[in-house]
């Protein structure tokens, strides 16, 4: 009986990859097709970049880079049009700019004109989009004195100056730069966030806050806790977290029991390996 | 020549490039050489379109099976740059709300990027149940950690960690009492209380105010985890990698290092 037992409990490490695989999809397709949610504690990190962007007035520009792609906008994506959101409602203005991938610009336009129609806001007045410089830190330093050193066209490739929102914004010396800039949002899939901390945080003092993808997100938490940037929305997590301030229910709220439900198995999983680990130890 | 020249170019824009930033006398030459560096960074990417294609019509002029793939990557390429020019030329900009390209970008590009990155999900789930486990002390604290901070970050995660820790510390109990009974007198007491003990860690959840209390701790200790020992683990990282690139840096000023000439 008891090595009848033992057995099964190590047959249970050897379920088939294509099980396993369908469980994953199962966990993941039910919960969002069945349009489940369940509230969650807020982390403080995401109520810190929260309470950041709510601090602006009116009027105040935000600098938005969407340094991601396709495969990360399922994280990404949610929280850029949660911020948006977000700076619409208090009437902030709004620059777009990517440097890493150019996929990252389409994302940024398609959330961006989503949001945008939503609050009636307009192109050139509301908000702007700078567009795709390759670059990083060169194009970084480069918009320091003035933005129109690296994009002297907006993304149509009109002159940034001919735009109603430029000369508001830019001021009465008509130049645009880090100093006209409130607070910077990082979308980030890579490492073009830690330039933007290195540079443009450490050297020209803009505040930011960072939206980064679960996988890099921990790296973030240095930054987070040294005052670099004032606030992290990690993975799917933060910007549900984001959308829970905001009392809105947008896709990431969505997404995570979907989360929940992967996670729970996955663990079921390697509890159940490790069990079979045991046996497999006793019976030899 | 062919090496001492690139040398010297290096070491004096490398140095150059120092002096500019950090001073502010340079601000107009640093923002002409960061303009220069964005050009350059231009012809890195048509460079690296040259490589590519070049990589590619090699592997298929040599045959073989991976052939194949070659073929469908130039396809692929060139569908795609005269898809752009063909909207470009059509609407005036491709990524235009109107143009056929954005709509190749949205629903054939966007899918297939996001199912390869998803991919990674179903290969995760089967690899960690078949290799995480709990083989030493530092395997075992990691399993833990990776729970914790995966339970903590998901909504109810809590109430299923309870439930997670109330099978394991069964388990572990259960085997104590079972490995006693092979051996006697004070290595089978000893045994025993230890297996007691951890049965006895789970009667305080019987009470339905401490399991909730419990459930609640995990989201704060895996925000805990986060900020304490995986920032801690990350600055040293960070700055031995930071140490790191400055030598690196160094060397390559310096001429130490050629590598980048081959």
């Amino acid at each position: 009986m008891k090595e009848r037992i033992l057995a099964f409990i190590e047959n249970l490490g050897r379920i088939d990859s294509r099980i396993v695989y369908a469980l994953v999809f199962l966990a993941t397709a039910i919960p969002l097709i069945m349009n489940i949610r369940i509230p969650m504690p807020v982390s403080p990190e995401v109520k810190s970049a929260f309470q950041a962007m709510d601090r602006l007035k009116p009027g105040d520009v935000i600098l938005i880079s969407t340094d991601y792609g396709p495969s990360s906008a399922p994280e990404t994506q949610p929280m850029l049009e949660a911020i948006l959101t977000h700076a619409f409602k208090k009437d902030l203005k709004v620059l777009l700019m990517t440097h890493w991938r150019f996929e990252g610009l389409i994302m940024g336009i398609q959330g961006l004109d989503k949001i945008a129609k939503k609050f009636g806001k307009e192109y050139g007045k509301d908000y702007l989009v700078l567009g795709y410089r390759p670059g990083v830190t060169a194009v970084m330093i480069g918009m320091s004195k003035d933005f129109r050193n690296i994009f002297s066209t907006d993304n149509e490739g009109k002159p940034l100056d001919s735009y109603p929102m430029y000369k508001e914004i830019a001021g009465d010396d008509g130049i645009l730069n880090y100093k006209d800039i409130k607070l910077l949002v990082g979308l980030e899939a890579g490492d073009a966030g830690n330039f933007w901390i290195m540079i443009v945080n450490a050297r020209y003092g803009v505040p930011m806050i960072m939206g980064t993808t679960a996988v890099i997100t921990p790296e973030y938490f240095t930054f987070y806790q040294s005052r670099q940037i004032e606030g992290l929305l990690g993975g799917l997590k933060g910007a549900a977290d984001y959308e829970a301030l905001l009392g809105i229910s947008g896709f990431a709220s969505r997404g995570m029991v979907s989360q929940f439900a992967v996670h729970v198995l996955i663990i079921l999983l390697i509890f159940l390996g490790n069990l079979s680990d045991i046996a497999r130890r006793f019976r030899s | 020549m062919q090496t001492t020249l690139p040398v010297l170019l290096t070491f004096i824009m490398g140095m150059f490039m120092i002096a500019m930033f950090f001073m502010p006398q340079f601000a107009n030459a640093e923002s002409l050489a960061t303009r220069w560096t964005t050009i350059i960074w231009g012809f890195a990417l048509a460079l690296g379109v040259d490589s590519l294609l070049l990589n590619h019509f090699r592997k298929i002029r040599k045959g073989g099976t991976q052939a194949i793939h070659s073929a469908g990557l130039i396809i692929a390429f060139f569908v795609t740059l005269f898809w752009g020019f063909y909207s470009w030329w059509k609407i005036g900009n491709p990524f235009d709300a109107r143009s056929s390209f954005l709509w190749m970008f949205q629903y054939v590009y966007l899918p297939l990027d996001s199912t390869m990155f998803a991919l990674l999900a179903f290969f995760i789930a089967s690899a960690a149940y078949r290799a995480f486990r709990a083989r030493s002390f530092e395997s075992t604290l990691l399993l833990i950690a990776a729970s914790i901070v995966m339970m903590g970050r998901v909504p109810l995660g809590g109430v299923v960690f309870v439930a997670f820790f109330v099978a394991f510390m069964i388990l572990v109990g259960v085997y104590f009492l079972y490995e006693s009974s092979k051996y006697v007198g004070i290595d089978r007491f000893i045994r025993m209380i230890v297996g007691l003990a951890f049965l006895g860690t789970i009667l305080p959840l019987f009470y339905p105010e401490y399991t909730k209390a419990f459930a609640n701790f995990i989201p704060g200790l895996a925000d805990w985890i986060m900020q304490v020992p995986n920032a801690a683990g990350q600055r040293g990282i960070g700055l031995g990698l930071s140490l790191g690139v400055i030598a690196f840096s160094l060397r390559i000023l310096f001429g130490i290092e050629r590598g980048y000439l081959r």
